[in-house]
């Protein structure tokens, strides 16, 4: 079922603190996304965007439910295993751009090449030509702090896509710019994803942003509807 | 590849530029008091080595290095000393044996003051070459004389061509009133005042010649001991170790006392014991700063870890594993300990030479035998205080790195 799916996640449970703190975020929200597809999420604050996301993105285990990317049920396999996936078939795109601040735009954009075992060189060549798509071209050098806060988020698009992941997760990634800025990273999603064929997972509070999605799901008493 | 990876990232995060510099300054700290640890260690080391060192240099310089006795201090016979040298020649190591003459006398010269002495008497064709120092060759004494020390030819009031007297008390003749003290009086002319290095021995040795140590002893014998020569490649401790299970094996029963090897350092081995235990005891205090110096580490790791706390969230949703978390955290713990352990060796052996060429060190050399404190350069001690010193920081490092897999990296990105 899920073959035709490049991330598929089925009944999905999730839910913090316990006693007076207990939590249920996540009571079975399901969600198909196929190649090339762009689908944003929506919701209030506090309603799961983020963890939904994070769940999807294999970086928090459900407590019910299967995410699979691709054929694999990630959360059966080992942490190397799922190390693996993230790498090279999930990309993250961050509020805040989360560049890391001791590495130029370049390494930034060049570092999940370099953790999946590629050259520096190859790493660096496609990251500069990544780089150059996202209008940063000549800004390869700086550091994430000399740079502004359109253009941290830029590298950051760049840096979720360098290794042509099956599916992006951009949790708002939008949130903390201005409208202009807003625009031309939006504006570039769309683009990329359109001319890689890219999957895009967007949780966003902009209905702009989320009206131009393919598909827009509401997130709502843990549940995912359209 | 990735370990370049690894690296490189360990580097930017200990030297990391963000925060103004509060993390590399953190680091650089906790670099500097591994560095003092190390540097502490390789000094203190050096010095009590080197005084060690000059004393046994000092003591080698009159002492051959092995010697032959009979327990219980009885004389050599001409056969036992047929017999120990057959024996003992068929080592290929062992290059000459010399009977020695050594007793304890009363001298008196030119001032009125008297002074026990300990008279050793050699063969001067061969005792002088067995040295490792050269006080003794270098003299190029022959024929009948004696060498004597600074201090003592002062307190007697003798120098070179002057005659001291040599009174030696034997109780030997039964009388009714039990053993009666017998005196023999032997003049000896001075060859020679020489400076033994070791104020003990200046102010209470005198070296002689065969024949008139013999005159010292009523009953005529022919040595007290012998010293054994041995070429400069031997270990003196095991070969006198093996040269004693010989003539323990080949002893023949009859009126003969079995010999025994003494090596020369294991002759004075309380002494050599005394320093070593001196030396144990202040590495245990230093050996406290590099532990302080390693606490220090750990908050520093701990800090680096700490401000990297999201990046290490955001490395894993990149699909860094968790082994590269945790050589990653370890890594900086080596970088920093290497670090550390290098530049406080360098500026160790800095110190340490600054010290020899132009502070020397001087000691009352009637409190410590020796007047001048070396310390010695030893590249292996230098080695294995690093290598201790990056293995324990690696260790160090391990409880941060641990850490830092445990958290989730959901919850590292969710931080701003
Ligand atoms: N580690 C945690 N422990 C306890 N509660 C948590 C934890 N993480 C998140 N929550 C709670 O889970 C709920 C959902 O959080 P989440 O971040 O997924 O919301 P969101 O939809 O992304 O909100 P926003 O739009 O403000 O980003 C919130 O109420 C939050 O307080
Ligand atoms: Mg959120």
């Amino acid at each position: 079922m899920s073959d035709n799916y490049v991330l598929s996640a089925v009944d999905i449970w999730k839910s913090y603190g316990k006693g007076a703190t207990f939590l249920s975020i996540l009571r079975g929200a399901c969600i198909e996304i196929s190649a090339g597809e762009v689908v944003s999420i929506v919701g209030p604050s506090g309603s799961g965007k983020s963890t939904f996301l994070h769940v999807c993105g294999v970086l928090d285990p459900p407590e019910k439910g299967t995410v699979s990317v691709g054929c694999m049920d990630v959360w059966t396999v080992s942490e190397s295993r799922r190390a693996k996936i993230r790498n090279s078939e999930l990309g993250f795109i961050f509020q805040f751009h989360h560049l890391l601040d001791e590495f130029t735009m370049l390494e930034n954009v060049a570092m999940p090449s370099m953790l999946a075992g590629c050259s520096r060189k190859d790493a660096f060549d496609s990251a500069a030509v990544l780089l150059e798509e996202v209008g940063l071209s000549g800004r390869e050098q700086h550091f994430p702090s000399e740079s502004s806060g359109g253009e941290r988020q830029r590298a950051a698009v760049a840096r979720a896509l360098i290794l042509s992941p099956s599916v992006v997760l951009a949790d708002e990634p939008t949130g903390n710019l201005d409208s202009a800025n807003s625009r031309i990273v939006e504006d570039l999603m769309f683009e990329l994803a359109a001319r890689r064929n890219q999957a895009f997972i967007i949780a966003t509070h902009s209905i702009e942003l989320a009206g131009r999605a393919h598909r827009c799901l509401t997130l709502d008493d843990g549940i995912l509807r359209s | 590849m990735k370990l370049s990876l690894i690296i490189r990232i360990s580097l930017r995060q200990i030297f990391s530029r963000s925060n103004s510099g509060f993390v590399r300054t953190v680091s650089s700290l906790s670099i500097a008091g591994i560095a003092i640890g190390v540097a502490a260690l390789v000094i203190l080391n050096s010095f009590m080595d080197g005084f060690s060192g000059s004393i046994l240099e000092q003591l080698s310089a009159i002492h051959p290095p092995m010697e032959i006795r009979i327990p219980g201090g009885y004389a050599f016979k001409p056969e036992d000393i047929r017999f120990a040298e057959s024996l003992a020649l068929m080592s290929e190591s062992i290059t000459s044996i010399s009977p020695v003459l050594e007793k304890t006398v009363v001298a008196a010269g030119n001032s009125g003051d008297v002074a026990g002495v300990r008279v050793r008497g050699v063969d001067w064709d061969i005792e002088p070459s067995l040295v490792s120092g050269e006080r003794l060759s270098e003299l190029n004494v022959s024929g009948q004389g004696a060498v004597l020390g600074k201090a003592l030819s002062e307190r007697l009031g003798v120098s070179q061509g002057d005659i001291i007297r040599l009174a030696s008390t034997d109780a030997t003749q039964f009388s009714a009133m039990g053993r009666l003290l017998v005196d023999t009086i032997v003049s000896v002319s001075v060859s020679a005042v020489t400076d033994f290095g070791i104020d003990e021995y200046n102010s209470a040795i005198i070296i002689t010649d065969l024949t008139t140590a013999s005159l010292l002893f009523r009953n005529p014998i022919a040595a007290t001991s012998l010293s054994v020569g041995l070429v400069q490649e031997a270990d003196p401790v095991r070969e006198a170790e093996s040269i004693t299970a010989e003539l323990r094996e080949s002893y023949i029963a009859g009126d003969s006392e079995y010999m025994v090897c003494d090596a020369f350092i294991l002759t004075h081995r309380n002494l050599f014991a005394a320093l070593g235990l001196e030396k144990t005891g202040m590495t245990i205090v230093l050996a406290l700063i590099s532990v302080v110096a390693l606490l220090n580490l750990l908050s520093a790791l701990n800090m680096i870890a700490i401000e990297h706390r999201r990046d290490t969230g955001v490395l894993r949703s990149m699909g860094a594993s968790p082994r590269l978390i945790i050589s990653t955290g370890l890594m900086q713990g080596g970088i920093i300990g290497l670090t550390g352990a290098l530049t406080g060796s360098a500026f160790a052996v800095f110190v340490i030479t600054v010290i020899n060429e132009f502070f020397p060190i001087r000691l009352d050399s009637s409190v410590y035998w020796i007047d001048l404190l070396p310390g010695e350069v030893q590249p292996m001690l230098i080695l294995s205080i690093g290598f201790a010193t990056v293995a324990a920081c690696l260790i160090t490092s391990l409880f941060p790195a641990i850490h830092a897999i445990k958290i989730s990296p959901s919850e590292a990105v969710r931080y701003e």
